[in-house]
């Protein structure tokens, strides 16, 4: 059985497509904010060549009145500005006969992938209504088209688009103002295909990406250096981060390499200062090593992995889950480590600010997986408030009888020597160690050193962070990362169609909460675990640390799309008519 | 001239040596072989920073992996013994983490020219305020004596069995070409003028970079006809002091003379005194 399921949600998508320099983005970017005037919540996700500059490209809105954090399963609406190379979109733009197409008269015939919908098409003179404005631009009168099409005022419409574009001079923003009102108005005689609540008081809606989320989340965790190489599509976090550690007195460093960028995260933070970088797939392979060192010598640092496509150079643009065999087993040796993956776009600010915390108390890596969707995609958010954890890094002279910077505790931590300290002077090293630091290959310092760094995160208690759960029900839907947002949605959806579904989205990866994670799948009766990567690596790692049930499923499929709501559905459906 | 082997130090008497004190009695005695150079650059290290009156809580000692990497855990400071190729990125971190410190990098030639090498080049081009001693030994010695990139053409060792067919590096040159504000070589023997040039880059700010060239009798020599001694005899005998010379000229010749001295000393803006400026520049701006 396979039902249209999004009719339930009351939200409206909208995508803008066109060829490089057409403008698509900016629109999509100047009505998201639009929406977040409005009191609306949104999430925007942009879609761009493979070749990251230049080329076309597709802004996809989704706006609603409750908040939101994936994409719809189909389009609402959809704006060409051109149509061409569409054919390279037309996959992630999928439409219903109930959408709406609008395309520029002067831009030629639709392309047959897009008349196959059998969608409404409606042709209006987009670039003669520009043309006719010195200074005007399709995409200018594309907004106003999408604005009275999504429900928007037009006077704060234009108020928006003025502060947009205000850096780019008084004429260019008025000759904009000019085509969004003709835009506008051109569609007035039509009904609008979505109406917003009049605006409630509340306070001010965040329009925030994860990739700002994270570094917000890093800075407020108490980070002060950076160092990084830029990778697609981790590197706009360096871009927000780098005026803003500026102004707290930290610093970021760009680096040759990754293997630069993590050791000299392990000398900031030998020094003191907590330190974190952002990178992708093959700068995390990159750094593997110096995570082990930082495993070994107990140096707490953290990692942000904005996961695209791979293997290899893959798909740069493209968000995938398929790091998480990288950031648990990446190191050699017995390296025990913290892994965490942030649940939506606004969770990217929590995750990072509890992941740095938890890096920091423990003395270890954190390594936190979000990926291309959650980093690059824009949210209209409730704001994110700081969470202020006490967790903090023990540090300085503990113990009267001598310094042992490696000394075995109860809790499995002991305390860091700082620099200048001169009490606690030591060499942290990447040899394995006695207590006192002193390298050591004897029979018992090895084991009880690697105890000692289980231990410490084993026996920890992380609190209700450590999982997300909604729901009651038969139907078991475990997931992790940014594929929550659709596997909530899915649930929300199946709920309405009777079948009762419980959530559970893990935000803490490793260490695995095993005994309390089995307790909670145990009444379940089909158990699915939903992820974005080819070879269902979070399934077999639940396995292979024995919290699944033998019957228990896999819904795994690579990226480059994200899952969207109704395919889980439809997958769930689908497995119990089996 | 003084020479004074590691032997020789560690083994000075009942009283003990003069500079005990710096160093961490329960790692003594070190892993270096009888005749190996590394000792002797160590004693000339904590010389310096004794002379030199470096507070101890100020100094920071940093190494990679190799001969040389274990000197940071036999003192008796805070140091840390990273990765292969890795301590300048990490020592960079740490200096930035903590300006006020000292921060110095003990290494080999391997680990900082070899799999560090991008490291290097980028440290002396920032100018980032670090001290780096290298200790250059012609081959990767704790591994057992393979062919490096300072192996000079021709030489044995045990992955050029029939004599090395690579170019080797000028390190000097290297170094200077990148932007080191400080750039000298000496023979590990010669304790006094390799104490006094650490010295002077202590006092220095930005990068510095000196190449100690040191014996390595049981892993170089040995398989190159220069047994026990007889390296650093030849190492003595072919070493001449050509203060100032153009780097470009020294790199170290299959025969002939083998240039040492001070050969790069001037002032450039270092990565500290650049993030300065650019700070005040914009609390100026703020205010
Ligand atoms: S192998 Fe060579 S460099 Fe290493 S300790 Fe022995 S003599 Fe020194």
């Amino acid at each position: 059985m396979t039902v249209d399921s999004s009719t339930e949600t009351l939200s409206l998508s909208v995508a803008i497509t066109g060829s490089g320099g057409s403008g698509a983005i900016t629109c999509g970017l100047i009505l998201l904010e639009a929406v977040a005037a409005a009191g609306l919540y949104g999430l925007m996700s942009r879609s761009l060549g493979p070749q990251i500059r230049g080329g076309e490209s597709a802004a996809m809105l989704r706006i609603a009145r409750e908040p939101i954090d994936c994409l719809d399963d189909r389009f609402d609406l959809l704006i060409g500005l051109d149509w061409l190379n569409l054919e390279r979109f037309a996959d992630e733009l999928p439409l219903v006969p109930d959408s709406l197409i609008v395309t520029d008269t002067g831009k030629g015939r639709l392309p047959d992938c897009l008349l196959a919908s059998r969608a409404e098409v409606l042709a209006l003179p987009v670039k003669q209504l520009a043309d006719e404005i010195t200074g005007g631009r399709s995409n200018m009168v594309a907004l106003g088209i999408a604005a009275f099409l999504c429900g928007l005022d037009l006077n704060s419409l234009l108020v928006v688009t003025r502060r947009q574009l205000a850096d780019k001079g008084e004429k260019t923003s008025e000759a904009s103002a000019l085509c969004v009102a003709r835009g506008f108005r051109a569609v007035q005689n039509r009904a609008r295909l979505f109406r917003p609540y009049p605006a409630e008081d509340k306070p001010p809606l965040w329009n925030i990406s994860g990739n700002e989320a994270c570094g917000l989340g890093g800075l407020r965790g108490g980070i002060r250096f950076v160092a990084a190489y830029p990778i697609t599509p981790a590197s706009d976090m360096l871009e927000w981060l780098s005026p803003r550690l500026e102004e707290v007195g930290g610093s970021l460093l760009q680096a040759e390499d990754e293997l630069a960028s993590v050791n000299m995260l392990i000398g900031a933070s030998f020094g003191g200062v907590p330190a974190m970088t952002a990178t992708s797939g093959p700068g995390l392979s990159l750094m593997a090593e110096g995570l082990g060192l930082a495993v070994a010598s107990e140096t707490p640092l953290v990692v942000i992995n904005v996961t695209r496509g791979g293997p290899s150079t893959g798909i740069p643009t493209k968000s995938e889950q398929s790091d998480l065999n990288l950031a648990v087993f990446g190191m050699h040796g017995d390296a025990p480590h913290l892994v965490l993956a942030p649940l939506s776009i606004r969770d990217c600010a929590f995750t990072t600010e509890w992941a740095v915390r938890l890096a920091e108390a423990l003395q270890t890596v954190a390594i936190v997986l979000t990926d291309q969707f959650l980093g690059q995609n824009r949210g209209i958010t409730d704001p994110a408030h700081s969470a202020k954890f006490e967790l903090r890094r023990k540090t300085g002279l503990q113990n009267e009888d001598g310094y042992r910077r490696y000394a075995i505790a109860e809790d499995g931590l002991s305390s860091m020597g700082i620099p200048g300290m001169p009490e606690c002077i030591y060499t942290a090293d990447g040899l394995e160690h006695d207590e006192q630091g002193v390298p050591s290959n004897l029979t018992s310092d090895h084991p009880a050193q690697l105890a000692k760094r289980l231990h410490k995160l084993t026996c920890f208690d992380y609190g209700p962070h450590w999982l997300e759960i909604q729901g009651e029900g038969d139907v078991c839907l475990l997931t992790w990362g940014s594929t929550a947002a659709a596997v909530f949605e899915a649930a929300r959806r199946l709920r309405t169609q009777r079948i009762d579904t419980r959530v559970i989205a893990l935000r803490l990866l490793a260490p695995l909460q095993r005994e309390a994670l089995r307790d909670l799948l145990r009444p379940a009766m089909r158990i699915l675990v939903v992820e974005l990567n080819h070879q269902a690596q979070c399934f077999h790692y639940l396995h292979a640390q024995q919290v699944l049930p033998e019957d228990a499923g896999s819904l795994a499929r690579p990226g480059p799309i994200p899952w969207r709501p109704g395919e889980i559905v439809n997958q769930v459906l689908e497995s119990q008519d089996r | 001239m003084t020479v004074l082997t590691s032997q020789a130090a560690m083994t000075a008497g009942d009283a003990g040596h003069p500079l005990d004190p710096e160093l961490r009695e329960g790692r003594i005695p070190h892993i270096w072989c009888p005749g190996c150079g590394i000792g002797s650059v160590m004693q000339a290290f904590l010389e310096a920073v004794d002379t030199f009156q470096l507070e101890r809580n100020r100094l920071a000692v940093v190494s990679g992996i190799g001969c040389t990497g274990r000197v940071a855990g036999y003192l008796k400071a805070d140091s840390f013994h990273t990765t292969h190729g890795r301590p300048i990125p990490f020592a960079t971190g740490l200096k930035l983490a903590r300006p006020e410190l000292h921060v110095n990098v003990l290494s080999g030639d391997g680990d900082l020219a070899a799999i560090g090498g991008n490291h290097l080049i980028h440290a002396a081009r920032r100018n980032i305020d670090l001290n780096v001693v290298c200790i250059n030994n012609f081959n990767y010695g704790m591994t057992g004596g393979q062919v490096g990139p300072t192996t000079p053409l021709g030489a044995k060792t045990t992955t050029s069995p029939f004599g090395c067919h690579e170019h080797p590096f000028n390190l000097v040159d290297l170094v200077a070409s990148c932007g080191a504000v400080y750039v000298a070589r000496w023979l590990s023997m010669d304790v006094r003028r390799l104490r006094r040039s650490i010295e002077e880059s202590f006092s220095k700010t930005g990068f510095t970079f000196i190449e100690v060239l040191a014996p390595c009798p049981v892993n170089f020599g040995r398989r190159n006809q220069l047994d026990e001694a007889a390296q650093g005899r030849m190492l003595v005998e072919r070493s001449e002091i050509r203060n100032g010379a153009d780097t470009r000229e020294v790199a170290i010749p299959d025969e002939g003379p083998i240039v040492c001295g001070k050969f790069v000393d001037h002032e450039r803006p270092s990565y500290l005194q650049l993030l300065e400026g650019l700070r005040a520049r914009l609390q100026e701006h703020s205010t």
